[in-house]
C-alpha cells in the first residue's frame, strides 16, 4: 500500500513539475540586452536620431515587456544628417548632422548597443571608433571593450542578437557583388556569428536566452526593387524592335568613371537601384533614340548623358557609387543569403536562442503588408509607410510592427503573455515621440509629377511609372550632392556607403 | 388632377420620403432584423406567431388575420415604434486601435411606422394590406478622429416591406393566409478614405465617402398557418421570403485636404474626387421562419416561439465603383460570413378586465455575426430582452396597446476581427411600441 502511495505521490510531483516546466522557460526582461546594427538600432531615413532611435524594435520590445530602465545611445535632434521628403518626384533634402549624445556618460554599458554599419567583425574586434566621425564610438565610447563584450558583461537574462546583414547588404546596395571580395564565404561568416554566440551563451550561464534575427532577401527591399530595369516613358514600358521592353545601357564591370565590358542593355533580370535615379534624372543609361522617338524637348535634362552607361560598380575610392545588380550578382546576393542564414538558424538554435524568421516577415510585408481597419501599409518605397526614404530601413511605423511581430514570436515561444504595442500613435503621428515624427513640407511639384506619382499612389508599384524621368532631379542625398543644405563634415559619406544596415 | 405619370412620380416621392424621414432602428433583432412589428407582440416578447390576434399578425402570422374576421367590417392598425439605441467600444485591444482607446456611438432614436388594414370578404376570408420595416441598421461614429472611421461612419440600411394578404379560416382548425410582398430599400454608408502622407510619415484622411443607393424594389412573399386543436390550444408557422437587394446608386469621394498640395494632386490624379461615382452593391435581407405554441388558461394566455433567420445569406457586401475620367476606385469587399440564427421568444398575457390586458415578454435572440465581423458597422452581440405592456380600451371599437422592450446585449469581447479592429463592445437598446386598433 504504502508503495503505491509513495508511486502516486511521485508521479503527482512529477506532473507538478511537468506543468511547471513552461513557466521556467518564461523570458526574463529583467535585463534585456540588443547587439545589432542599424536596424536594430532604431535607423531611419539615412539617420540616427533620437524621434526614430526610441522606437527602435528592440526599444518598443522593452517597453512592452517592462524591461527596467532600458538604456539607448540616444542622439538629440538633428541627428546624424536625416533626410526628408522634398517633393514626390521624389526630392529629398538632408538636415545638417549634429551629434548630440542625450546620455554618453551613462557609467555602464547600454542596453541596445546596435551600431549603424556594424558588421559581425566589427561586434567582436572593435573597441573604439575607427575615426572621430565613426558612431561606433558613441556606443562603445571608453569601455575598452567591444560590443559582445559590453553586451556579456551586462549578465543578460534576455539577449537580442541583432539583423548582422550589412556583410550582404553593401554589395547590394553598392551594385558590387564579386564573390570572395565584397561578399564574403559563408564559412568565415558562421565563424564570426559562432564566437558572438558562443561568448553572449557563455555570459547567459551556457543556455542562450533570447531571440536572433534572420537577414531579409535584400534584393526585394525598396533600395533595390523600385526602380524596373526597363526604360519608361510616360509611364509606359518602351518596347524595342523585337517586341521586347527595352532596358536601361550600362557596362558590366565599370563604374562612374568609366571602364567594363562595353555599354549594352542590361538583361531584363538585373537589379537597378533607387541611387540610380539621380544618373537617370540626367540621362544615364538611356538611349538618345529613345529620347528621340518620344519626342524629348532639346532641352530635355536627359540629354545631357544619354547613351552613357549607369554605373554598375561602386568605385570606393572615390566614393562612387554603383547601381547595377547583374542577374549573376542578384543570383550570389541571394544564395550567399540564403546561405548566411542557414548558419544563423543553426548556431543560434544549437546556442538556445530563438531564431525569428525576419527573411519571411519582410517578404511578407513586401507581398501582403498589413491592414489595421481600413488602413492598409506595405513595404512599397513611400506610399506604403513601412520602409524609410532610404529605400532600406524601416520607419517607425514599420519597427513598430515589427516589435508587434516580435512580441507575438516570443510570447508564442516563451510561453510569455507581453501585450502587443498599441500602433494608433505610430500610424498617426509617425512615431512614438513627443510631437510625433518632425514634419517638413517640400517645395512644390508640379502637376505632371504629382500626376504620375498619383498614378500609382495605391500601388507596391509606386515608383515604376517614374524610373523614366525624374525630371525635377533627383535624391539630393543621393550621389549627386546637390542639396540645398550645406553638406555636413561629421557625416562625410557617401549615401550609398551610408546604407548600412 | 394629376396625370399616371405624375401621381405615380409623387407616389414614389412620397414613399421615399417617408422611408428616410423615419428611418429604421439598428438592428432591434439580432442582426439587422426588426422584429418589433406592432405593441402586442412585442410586449409578448415576440412571442405571437401562434396567437397573432391582430393585424401585425401580417408579420408575424399571415393565418392570424383570418381571425374574427366579419364581412364587410373593414379593420385598421396603426403605430409606431421608438428606438434608442446604445453602443460602445468600452475599450480597444492592441495593437489597433489601442488599449487606452474606447468610444461611444453618437445618440440617436428612430421610429419606424406600421400601419396595416384588413377588410373581411366574407366570414371567413379578409384581405389585408399593410406596411412595416422588417429590417433596418444605423450606426454612427460622430467622433472626427474615430479610429474606424476608414471602415464605417454611418450606416443606415432601411427595408421597409408592403404586403398585400389573403388569409382563410378554413374551419374551427385551420387557418392559412399569404401574400405578396414589395420591399423597399435604401442605404447610404459614410467613411473616410486614408492615404499614407509620406511627407508628414502619417496616416491622414484623404477623402469623405459618400456612398448611397436611393429605393431599390424587390418582391418577395409571406405566408403563414395556424392550427387550433382545441380552442385553447394554437400553434403558428410563418415564413417571410428572402430578398437580396441590387443597389445602383452613386458615390461622391469629397476630397479632404492633407496639407500637403502635391499629395492632394496625386490623389485627385488617381480617385474621381467631388463627383458622382455610379456604385453597384447588393444587400441580402435573409427568409425569417416563426413557430410557435400558444395556450390559453381563461384569463392567462401563454406563448412560446421560435424564429429561425437565415442569415448565412449575408456573407458578403461588395461596393463596385464605376470609372469615372478613367479614374478607377477600387472594388471594396466587405466579407460578413453570416451564420443563421434562432431566437427564442416567450410571452404572457393577463385579462385583468374586458377592456384592460397586461402582458409581458422575455426574448434570447442570437446573433448570427461572427466574431470576425463585428465592428463598427454593426457590433452585434446576443441579446436578452425584456418586454412589458399593455392594451386598453379607449372606445367602442377602438383599443391603444403600449409596450416596452428593454434590451441587453452580451459584451462582447473580440481579438480576431477581419480588419484588426479589436476591442470590447458593449450595447442596449430600448423600443417602445405605440399602437391603435379600430374597425370600422
Amino acid at each position: 500500500m504504502k508503495t503505491t502511495k509513495n508511486a502516486l505521490l511521485l508521479a503527482l510531483a512529477l506532473a507538478l513539475v511537468a506543468t511547471a516546466s513552461p513557466a521556467a522557460a518564461q523570458a526574463d526582461f529583467s535585463k534585456f540586452v540588443a547587439i545589432g546594427a542599424s536596424v536594430d538600432a532604431g535607423f531611419l531615413d539615412n539617420c540616427w536620431v533620437r524621434y526614430g532611435q526610441v522606437d527602435s524594435w528592440n526599444a518598443i520590445l522593452a517597453r512592452q515587456a517592462g524591461a527596467p530602465a532600458f538604456e539607448q545611445p540616444l542622439l538629440d535632434t538633428p541627428g546624424t544628417g536625416c533626410m526628408y521628403l522634398i517633393s514626390l518626384a521624389p526630392q529629398f533634402g538632408t538636415r545638417p548632422a549634429q551629434v548630440k549624445p542625450l546620455n554618453l556618460t551613462l557609467p555602464r554599458p547600454y542596453d541596445n548597443l546596435s551600431i549603424p554599419g556594424y558588421t559581425l567583425q566589427a561586434a567582436l574586434t572593435k573597441k573604439g571608433p575607427s575615426s572621430a566621425s565613426d558612431v561606433a564610438g558613441l556606443v562603445l565610447r571608453t569601455l575598452n571593450a567591444t560590443q559582445v563584450e559590453q553586451a556579456a558583461s551586462l549578465k543578460p537574462t534576455f539577449v537580442s542578437i541583432g539583423l548582422f546583414g550589412n556583410e550582404i547588404l553593401g554589395p547590394a546596395t553598392s551594385g558590387t557583388a564579386v564573390d570572395g571580395v565584397t561578399v564574403m564565404p559563408a564559412a568565415m561568416y558562421a565563424a564570426s556569428y559562432q564566437a558572438v554566440v558562443d561568448t553572449l551563451k557563455a555570459a547567459q550561464g551556457g543556455t542562450g536566452k533570447g531571440v536572433a534575427q534572420l537577414i531579409p532577401d535584400i534584393t526585394t527591399i525598396p533600395f533595390t526593387s523600385t526602380i524596373p530595369p526597363f526604360i519608361t516613358s510616360g509611364g509606359q514600358v518602351v518596347m524595342g524592335p523585337n517586341g521586347q521592353p527595352l532596358t536601361f545601357l550600362s557596362s558590366r564591370g565599370g563604374d562612374a568613371t568609366g571602364g567594363g565590358a562595353g555599354v549594352a542593355p542590361i538583361p531584363a533580370t538585373s537589379l537597378v537601384n533607387i541611387t540610380a535615379s539621380a544618373f537617370l534624372a540626367t540621362g544615364y543609361g538611356i538611349p538618345c533614340a529613345v529620347l528621340d522617338a518620344g519626342g524629348a524637348p532639346a532641352n530635355d535634362p536627359r540629354r545631357t548623358n544619354c547613351n552613357k552607361p549607369l554605373p554598375d560598380n561602386a568605385n570606393a575610392q572615390l566614393g562612387l557609387p554603383g547601381v547595377v545588380l547583374y542577374p549573376e550578382e542578384v543570383a550570389l546576393l541571394k544564395a550567399r543569403g540564403a546561405e548566411f542564414n542557414e548558419q544563423i538558424r543553426a548556431i543560434a538554435t544549437a546556442a538556445g536562442y530563438k531564431v525569428f524568421d525576419t527573411t519571411a516577415f519582410f517578404t511578407d510585408l513586401r507581398t501582403h503588408g498589413r491592414e489595421y481597419a481600413g488602413i492598409t501599409v506595405n513595404a512599397a518605397f513611400l506610399s506604403g509607410g513601412l520602409i524609410s526614404y532610404d529605400g532600406v530601413h524601416p520607419t517607425s511605423l514599420g519597427y513598430a510592427v515589427w516589435a508587434d511581430e516580435m512580441v507575438r514570436f516570443i510570447n508564442a515561444n516563451y510561453g510569455t503573455t507581453i501585450p502587443r504595442p498599441d500602433l494608433s500613435a505610430y500610424l498617426f503621428s509617425g512615431s512614438s515621440a513627443q510631437g510625433g515624427y518632425p514634419v517638413n513640407f517640400g517645395a512644390a511639384l508640379t502637376t505632371e509629377d504629382a500626376i504620375a506619382w498619383g498614378a500609382a499612389i495605391y500601388t507596391p508599384e509606386v515608383m515604376r511609372t517614374l524610373a523614366d524621368t525624374f525630371p525635377v532631379s533627383a535624391r539630393t542625398a543621393a550621389a549627386a550632392p546637390e542639396t540645398e543644405e550645406a553638406p555636413v563634415p561629421a557625416e562625410p559619406r557617401g549615401r550609398s556607403a551610408r546604407i548600412d544596415d | 388632377m394629376l396625370r399616371g405619370s405624375d401621381r405615380s412620380r409623387v407616389g414614389g416621392l412620397a414613399l421615399l420620403l417617408a422611408i428616410s424621414l423615419v428611418a429604421a432602428g439598428p438592428a432591434s433583432a439580432a442582426g439587422f432584423s426588426i422584429f418589433e412589428a406592432g405593441s402586442r407582440s412585442t410586449a409578448m416578447g415576440g412571442a405571437f406567431v401562434a396567437h397573432a390576434d391582430d393585424l401585425s399578425a401580417m408579420f408575424y402570422n399571415p393565418a392570424g388575420v383570418a381571425q374574427g374576421v366579419k364581412k364587410g367590417e373593414l379593420r385598421a392598425m396603426v403605430g409606431v415604434t421608438l428606438i434608442v439605441p446604445k453602443a460602445e467600444l468600452a475599450q480597444g485591444y492592441d495593437p489597433y486601435p489601442g488599449s487606452d482607446y474606447s468610444v461611444k456611438m453618437a445618440d440617436q432614436f428612430f421610429f419606424p411606422p406600421n400601419f396595416y388594414t384588413s377588410y373581411g370578404l366574407s366570414d371567413c376570408v379578409s384581405l389585408s394590406f399593410g406596411t412595416w420595416f422588417p429590417f433596418g441598421l444605423a450606426t454612427k461614429w460622430d467622433e472626427p478622429d474615430f479610429r474606424g472611421r476608414y471602415l464605417s461612419q454611418y450606416v443606415d440600411l432601411k427595408q421597409f416591406a408592403a404586403g398585400l394578404q389573403l388569409a382563410w379560416q378554413i374551419n374551427d382548425v385551420i387557418a392559412v393566409g399569404a401574400g405578396p410582398e414589395m420591399r423597399f430599400s435604401t442605404v447610404k454608408l459614410h467613411r473616410k478614405v486614408p492615404l499614407f502622407n509620406p511627407f508628414t510619415n502619417r496616416v491622414v484622411d484623404a477623402a469623405h465617402a459618400d456612398i448611397r443607393a436611393d429605393l431599390e424594389m424587390d418582391l418577395t412573399f409571406g405566408a403563414g398557418i395556424r392550427l387550433t386543436p382545441t380552442p385553447r390550444l394554437s400553434i403558428g408557422a410563418s415564413y417571410h421570403g428572402a430578398v437580396d437587394a441590387n443597389f445602383e446608386g452613386e458615390s461622391t469621394f469629397y476630397q479632404l485636404s492633407t496639407g500637403n498640395p502635391q499629395l492632394d494632386a496625386a490623389f485627385a490624379a488617381k480617385i474621381p474626387v467631388n463627383t458622382k461615382v455610379p456604385t453597384k452593391t447588393t444587400i441580402q435581407a435573409p427568409a425569417q421562419t416563426q413557430v410557435g405554441v400558444g395556450y390559453d388558461f381563461g384569463k392567462l394566455s401563454l406563448e412560446a416561439a421560435g424564429t429561425f433567420t437565415e442569415w448565412s445569406a449575408f456573407d458578403t457586401t461588395v461596393l463596385e465603383f464605376e470609372a469615372v475620367d478613367g479614374k478607377q476606385v477600387p472594388t471594396s469587399v466587405l466579407p460578413h460570413d453570416w451564420e443563421d440564427a434562432w431566437a427564442f421568444r416567450f410571452g404572457a398575457k393577463w385579462q385583468v378586465s374586458e377592456k384592460f390586458d397586461l402582458m409581458g415578454g422575455f426574448v434570447y435572440d442570437q446573433t448570427p455575426e461572427p466574431d470576425g465581423d463585428v465592428g463598427p458597422l454593426l457590433p452585434d452581440a446576443n441579446r436578452r430582452g425584456y418586454s412589458v405592456g399593455f392594451s386598453w380600451k379607449i372606445g367602442q371599437k377602438t383599443w391603444v396597446d403600449f409596450s416596452n422592450l428593454y434590451l441587453t446585449f452580451s459584451e462582447r469581447s473580440i481579438t480576431t476581427n477581419d480588419d484588426n479592429f479589436n476591442g470590447r463592445w458593449k450595447n442596449f437598446a430600448n423600443l417602445t411600441v405605440l399602437n391603435m386598433r379600430t374597425s370600422f
